[in-house]
């Protein structure tokens, strides 16, 4: 065994310090939070704006009041394993059971079945899939459903005037919810849609798609993607000749998509979850927010603060989790997001608005 | 025109997976393990010149070239510390292959940490529509990309046949052992090819980064793309490089036209898979021993 | 000590996969990137299988174990005439149109959203939902598992699937099936593969496609090489020592700002080490004056 000797030397390391971690009470008298988000990996960039959010929030309550909090990060590296092994470890380890989740819903689903047995709040951030509104009574989440993000879209899209859209998602949990919702709402609005196409995450190169929406002549491209994704379909669209009016989703309310787009995406049209732009309590955050990181915040960054508010200010208030739980469900709060209310499934219930792309700001029309 | 336009992507395409498979297999042929490694250089290089160029407003023209040479540095740096010690260790290319992935995490990340993970724009001019011909349409991008990558193409090749330097790097490509009999130094005219090799991933990452913009695991497909059209075209062939590569092209860019878009990738390298059986030693079909059963 | 339990059933999944990699990467010759495909061939049967028609574990095992066989043998027949690199290129192909299908054939699969709700383990009215049983079971697996290939590796099939590996010419003329040799040895492997997809499949409760993509077999692959080509005991200690490390990661404080990426680079460097200096120094396949 001896080619092995240095293996088994830090596999016994790692299991010592494993076990001496288990074993070490922790100090709890402050507030316990974990946040599982994506820090590396495809969807770094997203759970990097949840995470950004939450340490702001953090800071604000650990600056003003007496009861401090203390948030544990692990990174689940936009993996459903790695997910379920941060939620074991700040479970069992750092004995917490309230967690904040930054990650895809392939992750959430991952870890919704552990959450509801060992009755841990687990607060979803980021994911828009339709399944996490069943995924058990212990899973909350404040970003809406996918599916009524595009009817609503489809809703708007018809009654600005257009008749022809074609569809360009990305091929997994992030994008499908979105085009079958969007198509038979649109349909129901009688209108048409001439192609829906479904790209690989990590893609990067459209220009065949982008000469086959050509040739269909669609009024405009509803973009379901990732920031990157849509910019460079945008741009690859452009260099052989079509503009079509661009509809997009609230994930690329960015900066990146305003400086990397430039001139190109002026007059794109996205949703947005109904946040009050002119409210007192966004336009603290955004301002603290940009003094810290340099970048306005995205809708994320937003759900992230928000989620650490309304765990804190429930648990000091009951200081039980089965009471926090009854606490989201019955009361509404006032957040950077405006007013947020809760469902009976634990899914957020907010307003949609739409924001159009005018001088290199997102401006909100009605 | 929608006919000419495909062909347009399918000759900009190739050209780019002509780069990246000609700068793995160069390093390939002498060391003969998967360098993935030259994921990351892919990366660095377009992050360099996104430092220089952007960053620190250094003209592009003279960004291009700092930027490549240092990947270059970078890779041979890698060479002389990891995998020329691994190698008189008499390491197996398996284990040469983890190791270039370790290496390639190490990498990213350093890249993730200084840059971060969101989309970099490095776009030279303004994205507008392009040249138009016959109803089809170019950028000055990609015309550059195209002539830059074939001009590469060109002078590496010439570099390998005409100089002294690139005669040695053939004979150790071909035989490492009679090389060294014939006195040539197989350690250093390694270290040649990974610069060389290097430094052409560097340009295709710059390329790309120009027209698509800059993330750090932007490199890792790229590569996929050209250690695949390597092997296709058969190893050891120039001719077969230029005909796997576009090969892979044709396959990715005509499927996307005309297939329905979620089986794009399921039907591409079923085409590559079917090729591969129809031709098991590549276009060039250089003989193996073991298949001649 | 569930997180242990938990991490002891993810090291069990992975010794499982990686052994039966290790049978034709290692003893055939067959470096294959298809083997999180296989992994997830079974995984997906049982999920089908006992959440719409509600079968019970003993069947879906065996069921998805012949799924899995018959899409091998099918495979295989076509893809080992292919030899090195460009079995290695097949069978990355292989893998993303099996990803392919999981993904995009939404009928049967439900596509990326996944399949939930998949029932624990239940034996003979023993409910194996609780982490220290289930252990247990994928315990007996395993070893059943280790047992079975070490047969078969003593056995005259596994002296000629190393002679294939060695000089597939010499192989052939000395009378012996090459051919047939390479089928049945992926068959009987990806068969076994489907057995931590059953298992893995139970034990989330929860399988999308993403978890069944190239990377897992990149990592299968280096658990494999870590462990040595041949080395079935020392598969075992490289797949705790490559499931554990990210983990143990977790533990090290650093600066938040910084820490995803730095544990990636720590976890990068680690592994360079290890390889650096444990002395394994491994089994040439790929290249071969």
């Amino acid at each position: 065994m001896k080619r092995f000797n240095y293996q088994l030397e830090i596999i016994t390391v790692i299991v010592t310090v494993m076990l001496l971690e288990g074993c070490h009470s922790f100090e709890k008298k402050n507030v316990q939070i974990g946040l599982i988000a994506d820090l590396s990996g495809t969807m770094a960039t997203y759970g990097k704006w949840v995470k950004e959010g939450a340490e702001l929030a953090v800071a604000e309550i650990n600056s003003n009041s007496t009861q401090k909090i203390d948030l544990s990060f692990e990174d689940s590296k936009s993996d459903p394993k790695s997910a379920l092994s941060a939620l074991e470890k700040l479970y069992n380890i750092n004995k917490i059971r309230m967690i904040v989740a930054g990650n895809s819903s392939s992750c959430v689903m991952a870890m919704a079945p552990v959450v509801n047995d060992k009755k841990i709040l687990l607060f979803s951030t980021l994911a828009s899939s339709p399944n996490i509104t069943n995924a058990g009574e212990y899973v909350f989440r404040n970003r809406i459903s996918g599916t009524f993000e595009s009817q609503s879209m489809a809703i708007e899209a018809s009654k600005l005037g257009m008749k022809s859209i074609a569809i360009l998602a990305t091929n997994n949990d992030a994008g499908i919810p979105y085009i079958k919702a969007f198509t038979d709402k649109f349909k129901e609005q009688k209108g048409e849609i001439v192609a829906s196409i479904l790209i690989n995450p990590g893609q990067s190169d459209f220009r065949s798609y982008a000469l086959l929406i050509k040739t269909l002549r669609p009024e405009a491209v509803f973009l379901v993607t990732t920031v990157d994704q849509a910019v460079n379909f945008i741009n690859q669209s452009i260099t052989i000749g079509f503009t079509p009016k661009w509809l997009g989703i609230s994930s690329l309310k960015t900066d990146q998509f305003i400086t990397n787009g430039g001139k190109n995406v002026e007059g794109a049209i996205i949703t947005n979850e109904g946040i009050d732009q002119n409210g007192k309590r966004y336009i603290e955050f955004s301002s603290k927010y940009f003094k810290k990181f340099g970048e306005n915040p995205t809708i994320y960054a937003v759900n992230g603060y928000d989620a650490i508010h309304l765990l804190y200010e429930s648990y000091i208030r009951t200081n039980n989790i089965e009471m926090v739980k009854y606490e989201l469900l019955r009361n509404s709060f006032s957040g950077a997001a405006g007013i947020i209310k809760f469902d009976e499934n634990g899914d957020v219930v907010k307003d949609l608005e739409l924001l159009k792309v005018e001088g290199g700001k997102f401006i909100s029309i009605k | 025109m929608t006919f000419l336009q495909i062909l347009i992507n399918i000759i900009y395409t190739s050209c780019i997976v002509i780069l990246l498979s000609y700068s793995f297999a160069i390093s390939y042929y002498p060391v003969k393990f998967f360098n993935i490694t030259f994921a990351a250089i892919i990366s660095t290089g377009a992050y360099l010149t996104y430092l220089l160029f952007r960053q620190l407003n250094i003209i592009l023209w003279i960004a291009i070239p700092i930027a490549t040479f240092l990947s270059a540095f970078i890779g041979v740096l890698f060479n002389i510390f990891i995998y020329r010690p691994l190698n008189k260790k008499k390491a197996s290319s398996l284990l040469m292959l983890l190791v270039s992935l370790g290496i390639y995490i190490i990498l990213q990340n350093c890249i993730s940490l200084l840059w971060g993970d969101e989309i970099r724009s490095l776009q030279i001019a303004n994205v507008k529509i392009g040249h138009e011909i016959f109803g089809a349409f170019i950028t000055n991008v990609q015309i550059i990309t195209i002539s830059v990558s074939l001009t590469l193409f060109m002078l590496t090749i010439y570099f390998l046949e005409y100089n002294k330097i690139g005669k040695c790097i053939r004979a150790v490509s071909t035989n490492k052992e009679l090389a060294s009999i014939q006195g040539i130094n197989s350690e250093r005219v390694i270290l040649w090819t990974i610069g060389i090799g290097s430094c052409l991933a560097a340009v295709a990452g710059i390329l790309v980064a120009t027209e698509n913009g800059l993330t750090p695991t932007m490199g890792f497909n790229l590569l996929l793309s050209g250690v695949i059209a390597m092997i296709i075209g058969g190893v050891g062939s120039n001719c077969g490089l230029i005909g796997g590569s576009i090969l892979l092209a044709s396959a990715q860019q005509l499927t996307a036209y005309y297939m329905d878009s979620k089986w794009v990738d399921a039907v591409a390298y079923l085409i590559l898979i079917m090729f591969l059986i129809w031709r098991p030693l590549g276009i060039s079909g250089k003989r193996l021993k073991k298949i001649e059963i | 000590m569930e997180y242990l339990l938990h991490l002891l059933i993810l090291i069990t999944i992975y010794i499982m996969l990686a052994q039966s990699l290790s049978l034709i990467a290692g003893f055939a010759g067959m470096i294959s990137l298809a083997h999180a495909g296989f992994f997830g061939i079974g995984a997906y049967t049982t999920a089908i299988l006992s959440v719409n028609y509600h079968f019970p574990f003993l069947i879906t095992l065996p069921v998805g174990m012949v799924i899995c066989g018959i899409i091998a043998i099918l495979i295989s027949t076509i893809a080992i005439r292919t030899v090195d690199d460009y079995f290695i290129i097949c069978t990355i192909g292989i893998q993303i149109v099996i990803f392919s299908i999981m993904n995009n054939w939404m009928s049967l699969t439900n596509g990326p959203l996944g399949i939930s709700g998949i029932q624990p383990i239940n034996i003979f009215g023993l409910n194996l939902s609780n982490k220290l049983p289930f252990l247990l079971l994928s315990i007996i697996f395993t070893l059943a598992i280790y047992m079975f290939l070490r047969f078969i590796i003593k056995s005259g099939f596994g002296r000629v699937l190393k002679a294939i590996s060695e000089d597939e010419i010499y192989t052939q003329s000395i009378g012996k099936n090459v051919y047939l040799s390479k089928v049945t040895a992926f068959a009987i492997s990806a068969m076994i593969a489907a057995i931590p997809g059953v298992l893995y499949a139970h034990y989330i409760s929860y399988i999308d496609p993403t978890s069944f993509t190239v990377d897992e077999s990149i990592f299968i692959l280096s658990i494999v090489i870590i462990g040595g080509m041949r080395n079935l005991m020392g598969i075992l200690i490289a797949a705790a020592f490559l499931v554990l490390l990210p983990e143990a990661l977790r533990f090290i404080g650093l600066p938040n700002l910084i820490a995803a990426n730095l544990r990636q680079i720590i976890y990068g460097i680690i592994l360079i080490v290890v390889i650096f200096k444990s002395d394994t120094i491994g089994f040439t396949i790929v290249t071969k004056e």
